[in-house]
């Protein structure tokens, strides 16, 4: 009589088809929060003027709270301080709310990754930059980046498979990626086979994430090569 | 290097500002000129009241009530957004949106946190029992447990109600700290951990449906209750128009007709025969 088994094999076809949504609102946060994350970083190595301290409170602040409580303190607030100004912002859609609030979030801890990277870098190697006649950009280009992304990157990639993890609390506040549809289809289902209606997600975010980690791998090695090349 | 970073930044946050500002544009001025948008939530879990149907579409009784009444309403245009029932509670607190629907039990914590409707529904609770329990109503529950509900579920309200007035029936009742399935409830019935489930026949025949238990049966209704519309407290005009459209559609019958083809009888006869309708 049990056929959650059936539910699994009937949800997983709809739910593939909801993977690209899922990788929107993983990449787009990633890319937001790696160029924020990058200013904020160098912001925090520089000169403690009030710059530094408000951008050190966000930091810990994001960095300090549950990223559902700010998730819901971006998607109720918002609007909020939105009517301030004369600005109905309730009609935007779930997802706006969603990326906001993760590149608040992302762009702090990722800064803090590159901030340990920068401070582990070898100073050295950037005098001789400097040595060889490079200008601040080229020095940046050619130098800091490369030297910051590779101690930066095994930690980037724990945030990053974070990040995707966390793709799923998103449904609460009614966005539709492999979660929410998945948290929908449950709900047509009255509950039953939930288990199994999970675990189907669940085998996806697994794949994507075996992904994911395969892409850094291969970046690694990459910029590794290039190194000795 | 800091101007490359900072332009880097900057360029990322203009791209996100675009994405932004291209839907603000979509965005009908409130509050001012003929129609004003009225953001509504829909409870997320609750087929076939309110949820989302498999191509992401609203759907469910509770939406067709509302669509009737905004066709009554030419001065609202109401936006509905599909959200799980914590959100909708906690966004009809804040503002986010204006009025919730998740069929909603008239509770004294709910009447004091938002403004409520008129009812427009009418749900009757069952018990679902092993077929050779030999219980048909609460009354035979003395002694026994019925199936854990959230807190916060109107159900859960309800039924404290009824255990409140009838202290002669010492009936084993928790509340859960978080939404369970009904479905989940059913099969502690189905596995002896509790004697009872306690909600509507119509929600019990679908989760039999899905299961295919074949030893439980639907007791006769054991109670009822009117749902209603929670609003933001400083709506008073919304809850107004509303009230009147439901009035204007219980009185034509138009509501009556709409629950005969959702749960197969008409709700308000029901609750008039029983005496729930004033």
């Amino acid at each position: 009589m049990w056929r959650g088994h059936e539910l699994f094999l009937e949800v997983l076809p709809t739910l593939i088809t909801f993977i690209p949504v899922t990788l929107f609102y993983f990449l787009v946060p990633t890319v937001i929060s790696w160029a924020l994350g990058a200013w904020i970083c160098r912001v925090r190595i520089g000169k403690k003027n009030l710059l530094y301290y408000v951008v050190s409170l966000f930091v810990s602040f994001f960095r300090g709270t549950p990223g559902l409580l700010q998730l819901y303190l971006v998607f109720f607030g918002l609007p909020k301080i939105a009517e301030l100004f004369g600005y109905n912002i309730n009609t935007w859609s779930a997802g706006i709310f969603y990326i906001i609030a993760t590149c608040f979030n992302f762009s702090s801890f990722v800064s803090e990754a590159f901030r340990g990277a920068y401070l582990a870098m070898n100073k050295g190697q950037m005098e001789a930059g400097y040595a060889i006649g490079f200008s601040k950009l080229q020095n940046f280009i050619y130098v800091i980046a490369p030297c910051t992304l590779k101690v930066a990157l095994p930690n980037l990639k724990n945030l990053e498979i974070d990040l995707l993890k966390g793709t799923a609390t998103a449904y609460v506040i009614g966005l539709v990626d492999v979660m929410g549809r998945a948290d929908k289809f449950i709900a047509l289902h009255r509950g039953y086979g939930q288990l199994w209606i999970l675990m189907a997600a669940g085998l996806l975010y697994f794949i994507i994430n075996v992904a994911v980690e395969f892409s850094f791998r291969g970046f690694e090695g990459a910029l590794s090569k290039a190194e000795r090349g | 290097m800091r101007k490359t970073t900072i332009k880097t930044a900057i360029a990322a946050i203009t791209v996100a500002s675009i994405g932004l500002t291209g839907c603000a544009a979509k965005v009908a001025p409130t509050g001012s000129g003929d129609v004003r948008v009225v953001e509504v939530a829909l409870e997320a879990e609750n087929a076939p009241y309110t949820y989302e149907d498999e191509n992401g579409n609203p759907a469910g009784y509770e939406y067709e009530v509302l669509k009737l009444i905004d066709e009554k309403l030419p001065e609202y245009e109401f936006h509905y957004q599909v959200v799980d029932y914590e959100t909708a509670a906690a966004g009809v607190n804040t503002g986010k949106y204006a009025f919730e629907s998740g069929c909603k039990f008239r509770t004294p914590a709910r009447e004091e946190a938002f403004l409520v409707s008129e009812p427009y529904n009418y749900f009757f609770m069952n018990l679902v029992v092993k077929e050779d329990s030999g219980i048909e109503g609460l009354t035979d529950l003395d002694g026994k447990s019925i199936a854990s509900i959230v807190g916060t579920d109107g159900r859960a309200v309800a039924l404290n109600d009824w255990i409140k007035n009838h202290p002669e029936v010492a009936i084993d009742f928790q509340e859960l700290a978080a939404s369970g399935a009904m479905a989940d409830e059913i099969q502690g019935v189905e596995d002896g951990t509790f004697d009872a489930a306690y909600l509507s026949a119509e929600q019990a025949n679908a989760i039999f449906e899905e299961a295919g238990y074949t030893d439980l049966k639907i007791t006769d209704r054991v109670d009822g209750r009117d749902t209603v519309f929670l609003i933001n407290k400083s709506e008073t005009e919304l809850q107004a128009a509303i009230n009147g459209a439901l009035e204007e559609l219980t009185a034509d019958e138009s509501l009556g007709k709409l629950t005969v083809d959702f749960f197969g009888e008409d709700n308000f006869k029901v609750a008039e025969e029983i005496g729930l309708k004033k």
